[in-house]
């Protein structure tokens, strides 16, 4: 039998079943609701504590893998030397006890220096991207094709829990210098200082005079998508415009005040514009870049990437501190995910690590923990997931375990094992770790 | 967000069919723009080998096609190739017969505003942009470098050279296969310098200069000097510099003194008779300048930046030398905790304007780059003079084609773990537009252990790619260290290197068999249609769309002759949208917000300013806001499609309506500008006509032309002078849909 091509179900979809692909183009509404309603109301994300998600990501390969806890106390089957942390001689990076879900572990000290509430509903996930190439992070976000359709991770959050918060756009913001892509398109590369530039208001007559234009071009819109427009493509522009003029004006009224203190491009200025774009609600989700040592093929004693880990450990404070003043800090949660790890065995320096990596997930719908851990070599150990302990006979190997933060990531803000399991193909979410 | 329609369609009905189409869930992952190579029914990917059935075929219901009119696309093509408005005359003319648009391309394609906008497409295709003068790092071995004019050439010759080889009537494959680059002596002198330090894999520097003699010098010095007047008391002051004919004499005791306009100075501590450091009341060091006449380098990168007007950081210190940089020496009897107070600075990077270069060192001009015949002499990178007169340069690095300029390699840094693999796997998304990827593999089994081992193992995730890669990259391997410096490590230069991609395979001896193999493959003609596709569409055609292939085939079939190219292209309903295509049917048409390249343009050429309006933005806000918020047309590493933002956010919104104020400001009631607010109506007139692009025999004219006077007097009435009322009305227009899509 001849397989009917994606062309053909995608007709047959929007014009075979009861015109539905068009009602659910001019309601907004999701199709799954329009073809069930109460199914697709069992599986409203909104039910189950959706979270807003802000989202570091490097495409850089960061060692926070290599400071992280679960690297450290290891038993005798690691080889004296095989595993190097950061460790300078100022002891900014020393090995420091921490508590994670009511368990003792040890981490690099600034880790030790999170206050003890935001530990625990701190989830450290060692895992595997499968890939040291630095121009995969879009593969990584794309889970491998684990991801259906070739989705973006972060999109693909953003995406469900749009309806949750109706915020301004569906897409995800970015502003830490990293690309996504959102159903197809690249989306453009915003910076804190180009976010300020852009929602500064007008004062006096100037805002009259703004006003006065916001209503020519309406005009405008209207006498042209009545007019000129001939396609669909052509009057959904128009729409978007008018769309675009209102967001930017309720934006702008909106944070004047929080914007001045907005002064640079760096990861600090980031974490101040990735909380003021969620209390803005402008997006479900916000990515920003905190570096843990960048591409440190070269670095002294690990200095930079000591540098690096405590500046962006502080940042995570100041999120924190951010959102709690923005009464945000029950509805944010803030993750890391890297396009790969680096190595633990070289001393001046690391390389690329495609079979190691670690994802910190902190926010309300996790409990602190680490799931998983390494095996000799420097690799991701499977994992079991019941305990989300590292387990030689684990269900969650290695090739399955970006799957598996993913789809952790995803339970943690909000979305249900059904919804994740029907876009995710591969990898267990970790109970043991969810609040 | 932009307006795709199919796209709007496929995102919704593929929600409730999506158990039926999930993807494979291996690493054979859609790339970003999913829905631009899709699979087809046999789960093949269009242009990768397979084979696809058309679609729409009539089976099931077919969407309704949606012609756009010709009010539409022809000012969308005008304004892709000219930035400029259609006009009613040529609007008229495509609506009694569509095939005049042909001619009318034929006719635009020569124009200087065509020629400009071409070059902005050229360099970002071939990835010349997209950098900082920092990211030469590797090849100059120097940071914190000062933005020379340079750096801006580099990023422009590739883009140069294209136009060149497209006006000279040659096959556009000449631009991968070339050794003749449109270059400014500067440039020359660039390309010399870099072949004239050199930097081995494991980062060891050394030099390789030539002398007059023909010998070639490892261990030559190289002195930034300032000379002082003759007569340091006249007035006005006569500067005494250094002539360059003095720093290239072996004879002359300025021998490789390159000339400085003026001192250098430091901050030193002053010292009473002892020797001893000045302290005010609060026990801080009494500080005070004191300037030296030269700096001394030993490496070629300095000696070449001071030569065009750069005194790089990277200078020695010579106690013996009294024209140096001051030293002191800390008394014996000082305390270890009073020693900080001896402490002194002295600037880094001290930038200038070069004596020794003129008006002909920025004059373009075609350069062949070559190797060295038997006993042949180089020309040392200074030597400015025979530079100005040369049309070719004598180098011992291989430079052919777009992949191996030095702008490319500053975009595609590369190091001991990657191997140039990304160089490679660049220059293969330039070239045939694609890039590795693990189902396409090579059938090599030859695969270096690297230092990260893992590729090597055939269970590794990374083992397919490798397969393909390794052999290829080898190329680069044999040609260049990591720092992009000629290769001699005979463990490299001998190395084996195969091309085998798709289909293709053959021996590499050198990077002229590489250009070879990149534009004889069956992907080089359609991988550069597909770039042009993007470039009008802001997405992907289908690469089995029949116009698709006519358009290949055209292209082909002219020897490559990128005019034709364009006009078969731009002419096409692939860009126009009048007729339906398959490309229509799989990927709907989009309207795009209009990027920075293009509105940018666009507002420059409509506006007839003299230069660019985005590269002269004056003001901060409208220079921060543009540059962050109003995407540009880009490329990623690793990526077979560009970066083409098409989204309209509030951000784009609020960017455009700074830059439409910022432009505003330079053309209403300023002397010889376009606009007159005692001329108002004239001026709207020409806000509807030329910048909203809405002939007078538009539908709409009259009311647009309504809405903008109404605007006028609203303002006026609110307070606003003449001025500020014409220029919110500008602002207006500047904002208005048709000024900031493409394609509406």
């Amino acid at each position: 039998m001849r397989l009917p091509n994606r062309r053909q179900l995608l007709q047959a979809s929007l014009v075979g079943a009861g015109l539905v692909g068009l009602r659910a183009m001019a309601t907004g509404l999701p199709v799954s609701f329009l073809l069930d309603p109460k199914s697709a109301r069992a599986q409203d994300p909104c039910s189950a504590g959706a979270q807003f998600l802000i989202l570091s990501m490097s495409a850089s390969g960061d060692a926070l893998n290599c400071n992280a806890p679960g690297t450290y106390d290891l038993p005798s089957t690691f080889a004296a030397g095989t595993v190097n942390h950061s460790d300078p001689a100022d002891m900014t990076m020393t090995a420091t006890p921490l508590t994670l879900g009511g368990k003792p572990w040890t981490a690099a000290k600034p880790w030790s220096t999170l206050p003890q509430n935001i530990l625990d509903r701190s989830v450290f996930f060692h895992h595997s991207t499968g890939t040291a190439n630095h121009g995969e992070l879009g593969r990584v976000l794309q889970l491998f094709g684990a991801l259906r359709r070739g989705q973006w991770l972060p999109s693909y959050f953003a995406k469900t829990l749009r309806p949750c918060f109706s915020t301004i756009q569906a897409q995800p913001v970015t502003i830490g210098g990293e690309q996504l892509s959102f159903e197809g398109q690249y989306l453009p590369k915003l910076t804190p200082t180009g976010l300020k530039a852009v929602l500064s208001g007008p004062k006096d007559l100037a805002a009259q005079l703004q006003t006065l234009r916001d209503d020519t071009l309406n005009k405008l819109n209207a006498t042209l998508k009545q007019n000129r427009a001939q396609t669909t493509a052509e009057r959904a522009y128009l729409d978007n415009m008018a769309l675009s003029q209102v967001d930017l004006r309720t934006m702008i009224g909106q944070v004047a005040a929080d914007l001045a203190t907005i002064t640079s491009d760096d990861a600090t200025n980031q974490v101040i514009a990735a909380a003021l774009l969620i209390k803005m609600n402008v997006a479900p989700v916000v990515t920003i870049h905190l570096p843990f040592s960048g591409d440190n093929h070269s670095d002294n004693s690990f200095n930079n990437e000591a540098l690096q880990t405590n500046a962006s450990v502080n940042n995570i404070k100041n999120l924190m501190t951010k959102l709690t003043a923005y009464g945000l800090q029950d509805k944010v949660t803030f993750a890391t995910l890297n396009v790969f790890g680096r190595t633990f065995a070289d001393l001046n320096g690391r390389g690329h690590n495609a079979s190691h990596a670690v994802s910190v997930m902190i926010g309300k719908g996790f409990k602190g923990g680490v799931v998983g851990g390494i095996v000799p070599g420097g690799h991701a150990a499977t994992i079991d997931s019941a305990t989300g302990q590292a387990l030689e006979s684990g269900d969650v190997p290695p090739i399955t375990s970006l799957a598996s933060v993913a789809k952790t990531l995803g339970r943690g803000i909000g979305l249900t094992d059904a919804q994740l399991s029907d876009q995710i193909t591969s990898g267990l979410a970790i109970p043991s770790v969810l609040a | 967000m932009a307006s795709t329609r199919v796209k709007i369609w496929a995102a919704s009905a593929l929600v409730a069919s999506s158990a039926a189409i999930a993807c494979s869930g291996s690493l054979d992952a859609l790339p970003p723009d999913a829905t631009a190579v899709a699979p087809g029914p046999d789960g093949q990917v269009p242009g990768l080998g397979g084979t696809t059935t058309p679609t729409g075929s009539g089976v099931t219901p077919q969407i309704p096609f949606e012609p756009v009119s010709a009010r539409v696309y022809v000012p969308k093509v005008k304004n892709l190739m000219l930035g400029l408005p259609a006009s009613e005359d040529e609007i008229s003319a495509v609506i009694q017969d569509p095939t005049a648009l042909k001619a009318m391309v034929d006719a635009w394609f020569v124009r200087p505003e065509a020629q400009a906008k071409l070059g902005t497409f050229f360099s970002k295709a071939f990835q010349q942009t997209q950098i900082s003068q920092n990211d030469f790092f590797d090849q100059l071995s120097l940071d914190n470098l000062t933005n020379l004019p340079l750096f801006t050439q580099a990023q422009e010759s590739m883009s140069r050279t294209a136009l060149k080889i497209i006006a000279d009537g040659k096959p556009f494959t000449d631009t991968v296969t070339t050794h003749t680059f449109m270059m400014t002596p500067t440039l020359m002198s660039f390309y010399l310098a870099l072949d004239q330090a050199q930097v081995d894999d494991a980062g060891k520097q050394s030099l390789s200069v030539p002398m007059a003699d023909g010998s070639l010098s490892t261990t030559q010095a190289f002195w930034v000097t300032f000379r002082p007047p003759v007569n340091p008391t006249a007035v006005p002051m006569v500067p005494n510099p250094i002539p360059l004919s003095e720093t290239m004499n072996p004879a002359s005791p300025n021998f490789m003194h390159f000339a400085a306009p003026a001192p250098f100075a430091c901050s030193m501590p002053q010292l009473d008779s002892t020797g001893h450091v000045m302290v005010d009341a609060a026990g801080k060091a009494i500080k005070a300048n004191v300037n030296y006449n030269q700096r001394k380098y030993t490496s070629v990168s300095s000696a070449f930046l001071a030569l065009f007007g750069f005194a790089s950081r990277a200078f020695g210190s010579d106690p013996a030398d009294p024209n140096g940089p001051p030293t002191i020496t800390i008394p014996a009897d000082v305390p270890a905790d009073k020693k900080n107070l001896y402490q002194f600075y002295c600037p880094s990077g001290v930038a200038f304007t070069s004596p020794s270069v003129s008006a002909q060192d920025v004059i373009w001009r075609p350069v062949t780059v070559r190797t060295p015949r038997d006993g042949e002499k180089l020309t040392p990178f200074y030597d400015l003079p025979t530079l100005r007169a040369a049309n070719e340069i004598v180098v011992r690095t291989p430079r052919v084609g777009y992949f191996s300029t030095p702008a490319f390699f500053a975009n595609w840094a590369t190091n001991v773990s990657n191997q140039h693999r990304d160089t490679l796997n660049q220059a293969l998304i330039v070239g045939v537009g694609r890039s590795i990827n693990p189902v396409d593999k090579g059938t090599a089994t030859v695969l270096d252990d690297g230092k990260d081992g893992q590729h090597s193992d055939p269970t590794s995730p990374c083992y397919s790619c490798h397969q393909t890669m390794d052999p290829m990259r080898n190329v680069f391997r044999q040609a260049y260290t990591y720092s992009y410096h000629a290769q001699h490590d005979p463990a490299q230069v001998f190395s084996t290197a195969s091309f085998d991609y798709l289909g293709e395979m053959t021996p590499l001896a050198s990077f002229d068999d590489f250009a070879n193999a990149l534009v004889k493959h069956p992907l080089y003609p359609s991988a550069w249609v597909q770039k042009l596709c993007y470039y009008a569409n802001s997405s992907a055609c289908s690469e089995t769309d029949p116009e698709f292939l006519r358009v290949v085939k055209a292209f082909t079939d002219s020897n490559y002759d990128f005019h034709t190219l364009v006009r078969e292209l731009f002419s096409s309903a692939l860009v126009t949208g009048q007729a339906a295509t398959q490309t229509w049917s799989e990927l709907g048409e989009t309207v795009s917000i209009a990027r920075q390249d293009h509105f940018c343009a666009a507002l420059t050429n409509r506006l007839k300013l003299t230069a660019s309006l985005c590269e002269g933005i004056t003001d901060k806000t409208t220079q921060t806001a543009v540059a962050n918020n109003m995407p540009l047309d880009g490329y990623l590493r690793g990526a077979e499609a560009p970066a083409l933002s098409t989204a309209q956010t509030p951000f784009y919104r609020g960017a455009t309506e700074s830059l439409c104020a910022y432009a505003a400001g330079l053309t209403i009631d300023k002397p010889q500008s376009l606009y007159d607010s005692t001329k108002k109506d004239a001026a709207i007139t020409d806000f509807v006509a030329n910048i909203m692009g809405i002939t007078s025999a538009d539908p709409n004219s009259a009311t647009v032309t309504q809405l903008l006077t109404e605007h006028f007097d609203a303002a006026v009435k609110a307070g606003a002078k003449p001025t500020d009322a014409l220029k919110s009305t500008f602002i207006t227009a500047c904002l208005s849909p048709t000024s900031v899509a493409i394609g509406l």
